[in-house]
C-alpha cells in the first residue's frame, strides 16, 4: 500500500432547497480507487466541477468518504484518534494565497503549525530556517506577509505545511490565482522538495504545462477516475482531453495537427526541444530517400 | 476617437519619501471597436491603467477623454460614462448577490432608469450573449457552477449595453474549456455588436489568438504597444521584464535556427500548423 490509497472511496453530499428541505443528493466522488507510492509527482487534472479538489480533501481527512475507504501512511482517515496524525503527514495548499496565512510576519505563519503539533521551541525555529531555505523564502522571514506577492505568499504556505515534516503535500490549483511568474516559482519549489527531499506531490491544476514532469496523471470527470498514465500517454489523447473540458500543452496539439496532416511525428510530445529534434529527424530522413 | 490618454500619471504619496508612480506618462488612444490586449506582471500597473478608462481613479497629473471630453472636467457626467465603459473585475463572480440570477442582472439597467421591462429584455439578452440557458435564470446565482457565475457577472456589465467592455482577466481559474467558452463570446460579442473590448490577461497564448492590438506594461509605463506579433518578436526584452512570448513563437525561433524556412512571426497553433506545413513543402 503506498503514502495515499483510496479503495472504492464514494462522497455524497445532500442537497437542500430554498425552503430548507432535503433536495437531491449529489455524487461528487464515485468509486474511486487509487494507490499512490511514496516519493512520487502527482497530477490530478479535470474540469471544474470534475470532483478533483473533493477527493483531494480526502486526502488529509478534511472529508471523510461516505462509503469505501480512505489511507493516508496506512491509516483510515475514518479514524477519529488518528486526525491529527493523517494531517501531520498529509499538509494541504489551497488555492487563494490570501485565506491560508495567520500570523504577522512571515516566520512566524511558518512556525505555526508545528507549534500547534507541541514542538520544542529550537526545534520549531530550525524548522522554519530549513523551510523558508528550502522554498527560497529565507530572505523574507521578517517581512508582514501581506506585503508579498501571490507567488510569495503560496511560497510561504508550502514552507508552512513543510514545518510539519509532513510524507505527503496535496495542493489544491496552487497557482491558479497567480501570474506566470509567480506560478513558476511555485511549481519549482514543488518540484524541488519532490526531488530534493522525496516529499510526495499531489499537484491539482488546471495548467497542463504544470503537468509534462509528472510522475503520474489521474484525469477526473463526473466524480470518477476516467483516465491515468504518464503524461505522454494521457496528452496522447487530445480528443478525449477536449471532450473532458481539458488542454493538452501548445506544442502537443501543434504536433497533433501536423501529424493529421501527414507529418510523421510520434504521439505526445510534451516539450519545445523534443519537438524541433523531431522535425530535424524528419528532415533529415526525407532528404535521404 | 473613444478613449484617450494623455501624458496620465498616477502618484502615490506624491512629494513625500515614499512617491511611487502606479502610471507614469502613459498616453494612449483606444479607436472605437478595438480588440485590445494589456499584459503585464504583477503591479505592472494594468489594473491602475484600466480604472482610469472609466474614471473609477483620476490621474494625479494628465488627461483622460472620452469620445473628445474630459472626463475629469467640472460637470463631467462619470456616473454616465461607466454606463458605456463598463468594467468587468477579476472573479466578478464574488460580486453577485440578488436572489436569482435574472435579478441579478438587472441590477445595472435599473441603476441606469429603465423601465422593468426593458430591464428585463436587457437582462434576458445579455444572458443569451453570453451562453446562459433559460432554465438556470430563477436560480440562485449561487448555486451556479464558477464558469456559469462568471458568466452571469458578465452579462450584469452587458445588460448595460456598454460601447467599451473592460474584462480583467476573465478566465482565471477556469478550466481550460471554460476559458475557450468565454473568450469566444467575447469575440463573438466584439464581432457583431462592434463594441470595443479591452482584455487584460496573463495569458500570452490568449492575447495571441484574440486580440488587434496588444499593450505591455512595466512599472507603470508602456512597454510595448503594437500588434501581437511584433511584440513577440522580442521575446528577449520580454523575458527580462518577467514575461514570456507564447510557446509557438519559441518553436518558430528554434526551427528557423535549424535552418526551416518557417515564418517566425506565426505565434498561434494555427498558424504554426500552415507555415512550417508549407515549410516542408507538404501544402503550397
Amino acid at each position: 500500500m503506498g503514502i495515499i490509497h483510496a479503495d472504492n472511496v464514494d462522497y455524497d453530499y445532500q442537497e437542500y432547497n430554498d425552503d430548507g428541505t432535503p433536495g437531491e443528493v449529489s455524487h461528487a466522488v464515485k468509486d474511486v480507487t487509487l494507490d499512490i507510492r511514496p516519493g512520487k509527482f502527482i497530477a490530478i487534472l479535470g474540469h471544474n466541477g470534475s470532483g478533483k479538489s473533493t477527493l483531494a480533501k480526502h486526502m488529509n481527512a478534511l472529508l471523510l468518504p461516505t462509503d469505501g475507504t480512505m489511507w493516508v501512511d496506512k491509516l483510515d482517515t475514518k479514524d477519529d484518534d488518528e486526525t491529527w496524525n493523517i494531517r501531520q503527514k498529509a499538509g494541504m495548499v489551497f488555492q487563494n494565497p490570501d485565506n491560508q496565512i495567520v500570523a504577522s510576519v512571515v516566520e512566524e505563519d511558518v512556525g505555526f503549525g508545528p507549534e500547534n503539533m507541541g514542538v520544542p521551541t529550537d526545534e520549531i525555529w530550525r524548522r522554519v530556517d530549513e523551510s523558508l531555505e528550502k522554498t527560497g523564502m529565507i530572505a523574507y522571514r521578517k517581512h508582514s506577509p501581506n506585503k508579498l506577492s501571490g507567488g510569495q505568499k503560496q511560497r510561504v504556505a508550502i514552507a508552512g505545511v513543510m514545518a510539519m515534516k509532513p510524507k505527503c503535500i496535496i495542493l489544491d490549483e496552487p497557482t491558479a490565482m497567480l501570474d506566470p511568474n509567480g506560478r513558476k516559482e511555485v511549481i519549482k519549489a514543488v518540484s524541488d522538495l519532490n526531488k530534493a527531499e522525496g516529499v510526495t506531490v499531489v499537484l491539482i491544476t488546471h495548467y497542463m504545462e504544470e503537468v509534462i514532469r509528472a510522475d503520474h496523471v489521474f484525469v477526473m470527470d463526473g466524480g470518477e477516475l476516467v483516465l491515468q498514465g504518464n503524461p505522454r500517454e494521457i496528452f496522447s489523447q487530445v480528443e478525449r482531453l477536449k471532450e473532458l473540458r481539458l488542454d493538452v500543452p501548445q506544442v502537443t496539439l501543434l504536433a497533433y495537427e501536423l501529424k493529421k496532416a501527414g507529418v510523421p511525428l510520434p504521439d505526445g510530445i510534451l516539450t519545445r526541444e523534443e519537438f524541433v529534434n523531431e522535425m530535424c529527424r524528419i528532415r533529415a530522413e526525407k532528404n535521404g530517400n | 476617437m473613444a478613449i484617450k490618454l494623455d501624458h496620465v500619471f498616477y502618484t502615490y504619496s506624491e512629494g513625500t519619501a515614499y512617491e511611487m508612480h502606479a502610471l507614469k506618462d502613459v498616453s494612449l488612444e483606444i479607436p472605437d471597436g478595438q480588440f485590445l490586449g494589456i499584459i503585464g506582471h504583477t503591479g505592472s500597473g494594468k489594473s491602475t491603467l484600466i480604472q482610469h478608462l472609466n474614471g473609477l481613479m483620476q490621474p494625479t497629473k494628465g488627461t483622460v477623454s472620452y469620445n473628445g471630453e474630459d472626463i475629469w472636467a467640472d460637470k463631467y457626467d462619470r456616473r454616465n460614462l461607466r454606463f458605456h465603459v463598463g468594467l468587468v473585475f477579476q472573479y466578478p463572480e464574488y460580486q453577485l448577490f440578488e436572489e436569482d440570477v435574472l435579478k441579478d442582472v438587472c441590477f445595472g439597467p435599473k441603476n441606469m432608469g429603465l423601465t422593468p421591462e426593458e430591464c428585463e429584455k436587457r437582462a434576458r439578452e445579455a444572458l443569451e450573449q453570453v451562453g446562459v440557458p433559460e432554465e438556470i435564470f430563477r436560480k440562485s446565482p449561487f448555486d451556479l457552477s464558477g464558469g456559469q457565475k462568471r458568466r452571469v457577472a458578465i452579462a450584469g456589465i452587458l445588460a448595460m449595453n456598454p460601447d467599451v467592455l473592460i474584462l480583467d482577466e476573465p478566465t482565471a481559474g477556469l478550466d481550460p474549456k471554460g476559458r475557450d467558452e468565454i473568450l469566444d463570446q467575447v469575440k463573438y460579442l466584439h464581432d457583431k455588436r462592434g463594441i470595443t473590448v479591452i482584455l487584460v490577461s496573463h495569458s500570452m497564448e490568449d492575447v495571441a489568438k484574440y486580440v488587434d492590438r496588444l499593450i505591455v506594461m512595466n512599472k507603470g509605463e508602456k512597454a510595448y504597444d503594437a500588434i501581437p506579433s511584433e511584440v513577440f518578436s522580442h521575446y528577449k526584452e520580454l523575458e527580462k521584464i518577467g514575461l514570456a512570448a507564447p510557446q509557438m513563437t519559441y518553436i518558430m525561433h528554434d526551427l528557423k535556427e535549424k535552418g526551416f524556412d518557417v515564418d517566425v512571426h506565426a505565434d498561434t497553433v494555427e498558424e504554426a500548423r500552415d507555415s512550417i506545413l508549407h515549410a516542408l513543402g507538404t501544402r503550397g
